[in-house]
């Protein structure tokens, strides 16, 4: 796969998330939905405080936009740092 | 089907961990082994992909939604050791960026979705390969993955005493046969287009 296969790939899940994002419905996943139901699943804590959490980009008012920055910003990040693992397995491979 | 924190208890976290990484540091060997320069671009677009699916959440049932997995489709065309590398660093994306799945829970979500689920699904999918053809053995792979992955899931949760087994795996299971279907078909329409323009882009083992 050459360069202008990958970018042009990326630019199609870019344009898939853009196109879908909006219709991404709320609804909780089953996990949400059975901890909402039984009290006793109600422990949900979360660790950390990302600016991306819950796949919107803090700042943003716009929640479809905010999203769909949230999508790039993922999508940039995951391909970069699978990208990179995979990289310098290659690399250690050669050594 | 990303646990969060405080749905585990500490003790299945722990294992679940242990587990994980022990299975990762195997696929880091095996991937090493046989790594082509022409798979890391590959893998790259293959987590891009893999994150955009399931960031798209859809309607199923009873008020609940779901989000496809893509982890067969990943170890179809990576095979499954690379593809249990990719779906790893799409969940410590989602966990770290976007706090999906908890960091206590990322044990078990590699073990779910990156080990049982691409793992699994490849050994199903090169079983069902000799028996039937590739589309066949592709749904069977992409429909187990996501039932296998939430069934594993509903055990972790019941062996943490967070919820009875027989409430969570019902559940959990009838949920993700229901996403598991449009995985499948999503699964086999990619992959039937990939055998027609690039058959090569499969793996061979």
């Amino acid at each position: 796969m050459n360069t202008r296969n990958v970018i042009i790939i990326l630019f199609l899940v870019v344009a898939l998330v853009l196109l879908l994002s909006p219709l991404i419905t709320k609804l909780p996943d089953t996990l949400e939905k059975m901890a909402q139901e039984k009290k006793s699943l109600d422990k949900e804590r979360a660790l950390l405080n990302s600016p991306l959490a819950g796949y919107a980009l803090a700042g943003i008012k716009n929640k479809k936009l905010a999203t769909a920055f949230a999508g790039i910003c993922g999508i940039a990040t995951v391909f970069l740092l699978t990208y990179s693992v995979a990289a310098l397995l290659r690399k250690k491979k050669k050594t | 089907m990303h646990i969060p924190d405080g749905f585990l208890s500490v003790k299945v976290s722990a294992a679940t961990w242990v587990i994980s990484l022990c299975g990762i540091a195997l696929c880091l060997k095996k991937v090493t082994a046989r790594l082509k320069d022409k798979m890391i671009p590959l893998m790259g677009v293959m987590s891009a992909f893999v994150f955009a699916a399931q960031m798209l959440n859809f309607p199923i049932f009873a008020g609940t939604s779901g989000h496809l997995l893509a982890s067969a489709l990943a170890s179809i065309l990576l095979g499954p050791y690379a593809a249990a590398i990719v779906m790893t660093c799409v969940l410590v994306v989602q966990c770290f960026l976007f706090q999906d799945g908890g960091i206590t829970a990322l044990g078990a979500n590699i073990l779910n979705m990156a080990l049982v689920a691409a793992i699994g699904g490849y050994g199903v999918y090169s079983i069902a390969k000799k028996m039937t053809g590739i589309i066949v053995a592709t749904a069977m792979a992409a429909w187990l993955s996501v039932v296998l992955a939430s069934s594993v899931c509903a055990l972790e949760l019941a062996a943490s005493g967070t919820v009875a087994l027989t409430i969570v795996l019902p559940a959990m299971a009838l949920a993700h046969a229901l996403t598991g279907g449009i995985e499948a078909a999503v699964t086999c329409l990619i992959i039937n287009f990939i055998l027609k323009v690039r058959k090569d882009l499969l793996y061979k083992p």
